[in-house]
């Protein structure tokens, strides 16, 4: 079966990076937290050895002595004298069960300061506002781009063309950073940033407030990336059209609107969802960014205050489930790609 | 085969409105770059991020640029730097006069007052300043310092006393009710004494309310120094203007034009740098997939597939922690990530050249693998790697833009884009409608990344060899 | 002769394109008689395949019929606009298998869906019993009726070309145009698809235009034979006549030119069609023909019906 082989390649594929991606933050990871380990075992000792009336009467050297027994004692203890690759292997099983220990300022909502609950508060909010825009933006981009695709030349297509052009080349966060200038500062229509009004409201209240909070973010991504979204379209479907299946069934007598929304369309699709996944990765590092211009409590915010607070733990998880995420999505993707396309979904 | 020549190039991408248009956006770019140093300085770019220059410079701070007087029915004072008229009326004492024409409707920003000498060991010196207004008002003594330093700088709207005794002036103009409200709520510390200085001796001037008071200002200097062996050597009045230059200062008081100017040199390094090697290794890589084939030729596809699906951003803000911030591990960065986006156009390339007939005589007379691909191969691909390079500039610039916004100096230590939006975002500079800090970085990373498009686009038509399509 | 099932009077098709006006089908007139193969036989270029699509009025843009009329059935087919053309004329009353096979069929839709459409759009019958039908057509083309399942992607050359015809016969039309329909299958695939051909006409009475640059194809199956060149008709008649007599210089040259076993020669006609953008005045094949007199360069040849039912576009029979 071609599609059982397919899956399993793009498992594997997925895996690999995970692993990847895996290695390099537990390597990083395990040089952080020997650091801080260490720097807390110095001070340890200096309490034990140095600082303690007992000793007073020593030698220099014998305090050494003593201090140097202490710190191979700690070293064992948390397993700092085990070879590296089992040292940076532990760190990578940390990680894989999603350990990453205690960020250094930052707090979770409810005051927590576990890595893990940080991020996990973040999470949804993210998703919440990152589908809706891409899901708006495919919308439209579709719908436009099939628009032109049935009338190439016209003035129609030509400005969503040059449209795709201009937005292809303009950063997604500066965007939202003039769009909050213009909507926020200037115009007053928008909320600047954030997820709810202070204090936020109640019942169905809060949600209207979540969606209007929403909505510049929204309108940010959705702005930027629609215009490539449909050019994109555009440039598969009128390819499509060329072939020859499409007189096919013009000479059938098959109707223009299915032809257009059923063989021309249909055919198109796998491409299409290739291209949504080779969009995904070009917009993510975008939306990230923008999230932190918006104060939007998601995990680009999170990049965002960790990075400027140094939080290294903080930083390190959330590479790593950023890109668990990620690998997720477009293995999601892909799968959808399998079934969309008949040559791998039945083998060749 | 398909051979232009220089000429036919030219003449072929001159047909391309876009193309020249995009060429135009570059030329302006490079221009930028290239005399960075004649149109800025080049203490701009190596002491932007040195506070102590930018003081030195008596630059307001967080305003905008000159040319909004064009627009707008209200005018604003312009940076001016006043000449001195000295007298020595006793051996021990200078009298110093500048005179200031004010014109406009929004007062200057602050008036800073420099003064170098020469101060014997324990010795002093006394300053003191009075600001005669055109309606013959006058405010006594608004400095008044002794001095033991041998550089003196003075700022109006930040030093200490200056700023209570231009309000006490300010306040007899108003009423009892204003005087006591604004003492309870404190709220001198928000209001400007600019205002007062250049407003109409009337009630609303703490304010600004009263409206500008134009006409010639007499700031009066009297420096007095206690021996003989001191000396004035130099004194200096500046205006800061509540406008400045091509492109406004930044909260921190920087000319913003310089590192905008700058900017586009690190832009263009970093673009170009990160999209020529990343070609490069594409072309080899590339040439070599298609013309050695079989296995080779997959794992070589499946490691190129695997680098482009990695998510570059999360990488490459951990990595910029390991590495030690510069320009060059930035483009090593963004090159790691961006050698495969031009692999498969180039593998399709060499796989159709491949199948030439002369490529195979080359092979059957006996060259070698790789006399084979540098001389029959990669000439015919080199034209259209023009194309692929521009293509791939404007990702490397929003990336390097996106990365700098993010880490700050952990990016790159130079000042660019990316960077100035940083410290924009960090001064909250959108919302306290600080446009012109927020508008041109953003829009130089544009017309970058487009200028690279459309050339890249007119050059793709042009120089696309006819058995790509 | 039997009825008249299609008469083609005067028909211009012209493709507009920005270096000028390709005039590729100009000026044709012939008629079709129910049960009858005519066969359109020319180089590529000549406006063979354009006459095809120009019959059910799907010329690809930007070409389309300029003038002439196309009669079934007393409805001209060249005035008709798109609605009526898609409900009356195409499937309905002519069907077509294409050049190319390969690419014919949509690549994401199952066979069974591809065969069972027209009978979904053109007739009242659910999805369900359009699939019964397809399944009992299969085996007349010689395919498997579990075949419905299968993508294309999973056929053959020649399994496709069946398909092909089989959903060209599926609504049972009038007329069923064959365009090219051997040219991209190997030489037993080939031989397999004419007999399939020929089976359905002497089965089912199959009224076939058979289109191709292929005149020993031709020699087998049809009946009359229509010889073009540069958008014009040159000679039309019986096909064994114009095989053994061939009338027309062009015609000659044609058939000299198809390789016979044990001659050692290989007979071609030198040069090249005209420029259809801007074709000489006078007869087009003037410039290649090796019997050219002065009046072939000043007046177009008409038709001389120099036996019955056997027409020829030149001079030589005034």
């Amino acid at each position: 079966m071609g599609l059982a082989k397919y899956a399993t390649y793009r498992v594997v594929n997925a895996l690999v990076i995970l692993f990847l991606v895996l290695l390099i933050t537990a390597v990083i990871m395990n040089q952080y937290v020997e650091d801080t380990i260490k720097t807390e075992i110095e001070s340890i000792i200096q309490q034990e050895v140095y600082r303690n009336p007992q000793y007073a009467q020593l030698s220099p050297e014998e305090k050494e002595q003593i201090a140097q027994v202490r710190r191979d004692f700690y070293y064992t203890k948390y397993g700092l004298n085990q070879p590296y690759i089992v040292r940076v292997l532990y760190r990578a099983y940390d990680a894989l069960t999603f350990k990453f220990g205690r960020a250094v300022t930052l707090r979770s909502s409810t005051g927590s300061s576990l890595v893990v609950d940080i991020i996990l508060e973040a999470l949804p909010r993210t998703i919440l506002l990152f589908t809706t825009a891409t899901i708006i933006t495919i919308i439209i981009g579709i719908i436009l781009g099939m628009k032109s695709a049935v009338k190439v030349g016209s003035l129609f297509d030509r400005t969503i063309s040059t449209f795709a052009l201009f937005t292809y080349s303009l950063p997604m966060w500066w965007t939202g950073l003039l769009f909050i200038l213009y909507f926020s500062y200037m115009l007053n229509i928008f909320p600047s940033g954030g997820i709810v009004s202070t204090p936020p409201p109640e019942g169905f209240a809060y949600y209207l407030d979540v969606l209007w909070h929403m909505a510049l973010p929204t309108i940010t991504i959705v702005f930027v990336n629609f215009g490539g979204w449909s050019y994109m379209t555009r440039s598969i479907v009128t390819n499509v059209m060329t072939e020859d299946f499409v007189i096919t069934a013009k000479a059938k007598g098959v109707p223009e609107r299915s032809i257009l929304y059923g063989h021309v369309f249909r055919t198109a699709s796998p491409p299409l969802v290739t291209s949504m996944v080779l969009s995904l990765i070009y917009s993510l590092s975008g939306a990230i960014i923008t999230e932190a211009v918006f104060s939007w409590p998601g995990i680009g915010r999170l990049y965002w205050m960790a990075i400027s607070s140094g939080d290294m733990p903080v930083v390190l998880g959330l590479v790593y489930i950023t890109t668990f995420l990620y690998v997720f999505a477009v293995l999601i993707l892909d799968f959808i790609y399998g079934l969309l396309d008949p040559r791998v979904k039945v083998g060749v | 085969m398909y051979v232009l020549g220089w000429r036919g190039v030219i003449r072929e991408f001159m047909r391309y409105k876009g193309g020249i248009f995009g060429l135009i956006l570059l030329i302006f770019l490079v221009g930028l770059a290239i005399f960075a140093p004649v149109l800025s300085s080049t203490d701009v770019f190596y002491k932007w991020y040195e506070p102590t220059y930018w003081a030195a410079q008596n630059l307001p701070k967080g305003v905008p640029p000159e040319w909004i007087n064009m627009f707008g029915d209200k005018t604003y004072a312009t940076q001016a730097v006043l000449t001195p008229e000295i007298s020595q009326p006793s051996a021990l004492l200078y009298n110093i006069t500048f005179k200031y024409e004010y014109t406009a409707d929004i007062p200057p920003y602050d008036i800073i007052i420099d003064i170098f000498s020469n101060i014997t060991e324990g010795s002093q010196m006394v300053i003191f300043m009075d600001i005669i207004r055109p309606d013959g008002l006058r405010i006594y003594r608004v400095v008044d310092v002794q001095s033991d330093q041998s550089i003196v700088k003075i700022s109006l709207r930040s030093a200490v006393d200056a700023p209570k005794k231009i309000f006490v002036f300010g306040l007899q103009f108003e009423t009892e009710e204003t005087r006591r409200e604004i003492t309870e709520k404190g709220l001198l510390s928000v209001l400007n004494p600019m205002d007062v200085v250049f407003g109409v001796a009337e009630e609303g001037i703490v304010f600004g309310r009263s409206g500008p008071l134009n006409g010639e200002y007499i700031f009066n200097i009297i420096v007095y120094r206690l021996t003989e062996e001191n000396t004035l050597n130099d004194i200096k009045l500046t205006i800061a203007g509540s406008v400045y230059g091509i492109m406004g200062t930044d909260a921190l008081g920087r000319d913003l034009f310089g590192g905008i100017v700058w900017g586009s040199r690190i832009a263009l390094i970093i673009g170009l740098g990160v999209a020529i090697i990343s070609v490069a290794i594409a072309l080899v890589y590339g040439t070599l997939s298609a013309y050695v084939g079989g296995w080779t030729d997959e794992a070589l596809q499946r490691i190129q597939e695997f680098v482009i699906s990695i998510p570059v951003l999360p990488l490459l803000l951990i990595l910029a922690y390991v590495f030690t911030p510069s320009v060059w591990n930035l483009i090593f960065l963004l090159v790691i990530f961006s050698w495969p986006g031009p692999v498969k156009t180039i593998r399709s390339m060499a796989l159709q050249i491949r199948e030439q007939l002369y490529i195979t005589s080359a092979k059957a007379i006996g060259l070698s693998t790789w006399r084979v691909i540098s001389r029959y191969i990669l000439p015919q691909i080199l034209p259209y790697t023009f194309a692929l390079v521009a293509f791939s500039v404007p990702g490397a610039i929003l990336t390097e833009a996106g990365v700098s916004f993010l880490l700050g100096n952990q990016g790159a230590l130079e000042v660019t884009w990316g960077r100035i939006l940083n410290d924009a975002e960090k001064y909250s500079a959108v919302l306290t409608g600080m446009w012109w800090w927020v508008i041109p970085p953003g829009l130089m990373i544009s017309i970058a990344g487009l200028a690279f498009v459309l050339v890249g686009n007119a050059l793709d038509r042009v120089l696309n060899p006819r058995l790509l399509r | 002769m039997s009825e008249k099932l299609l008469s083609v009077e005067g028909l211009k098709v012209y493709y507009f394109t920005s270096g000028g006006t390709v005039k590729a089908v100009d000026k044709v007139d012939f008629s079709l008689y129910r049960g009858e193969a005519l066969g359109i036989a020319g180089e590529s270029g000549c406006g063979k395949s354009t006459l095809g699509y120009g019959l059910i009025n799907l010329v690809p843009p930007p070409g389309r019929i300029v003038d002439g009329h196309i009669l079934i059935d007393n409805v001209d087919v060249a005035k008709l606009n798109e609605s009526d053309l898609r409900k009356k004329v195409r499937w309905r009353k002519i069907s077509m298998v294409f050049q190319g096979a390969m690419n014919a069929l949509t690549p994401v839709y199952t066979i069974g869906k591809q065969l069972a459409e027209p009978l979904t759009i053109h007739t009242a019958i659910s999805y369900k019993e359009a699939l019964n039908k397809v399944q009992e057509i299969l085996p007349l083309v010689g395919l498997s009726p579990e075949i419905i399942r299968r993508y294309p992607h999973e056929l053959s050359g020649g399994m496709k070309q069946r398909v092909m015809i089989a959903m060209a016969l599926i609504l049972n039309p009038d007329i069923i145009i064959a365009d090219e329909p051997t040219t991209a299958l190997d030489v037993i695939v080939q031989a397999q698809i004419l007999n399939l051909l020929k089976k359905l006409r002497r089965e089912l009475g199959v009224t076939l235009i058979l289109i191709s640059h292929d005149l020993s194809i031709m020699a087998e199956v049809v009946d009359r034979l229509m010889v073009m060149y540069a958008g014009k008709v040159a000679e039309l008649g019986k096909s064994d006549v114009i095989f053994s007599a061939p009338s027309h210089p062009y015609t000659q040259g044609l058939i000299a030119s198809i390789p016979k076993l044990g001659e050692k020669k290989l007979n071609y006609i030198p040069g090249l069609p005209p420029d259809l953008r801007n074709p000489p005045v006078g007869c087009r094949f003037a410039d290649r023909c090796p019997m050219v007199m002065d009046i072939c360069r000043k007046e177009e040849p008409p038709f001389f019906e120099i036996a019955k039912e056997h027409f020829v576009s030149c001079w030589l029979y005034r």
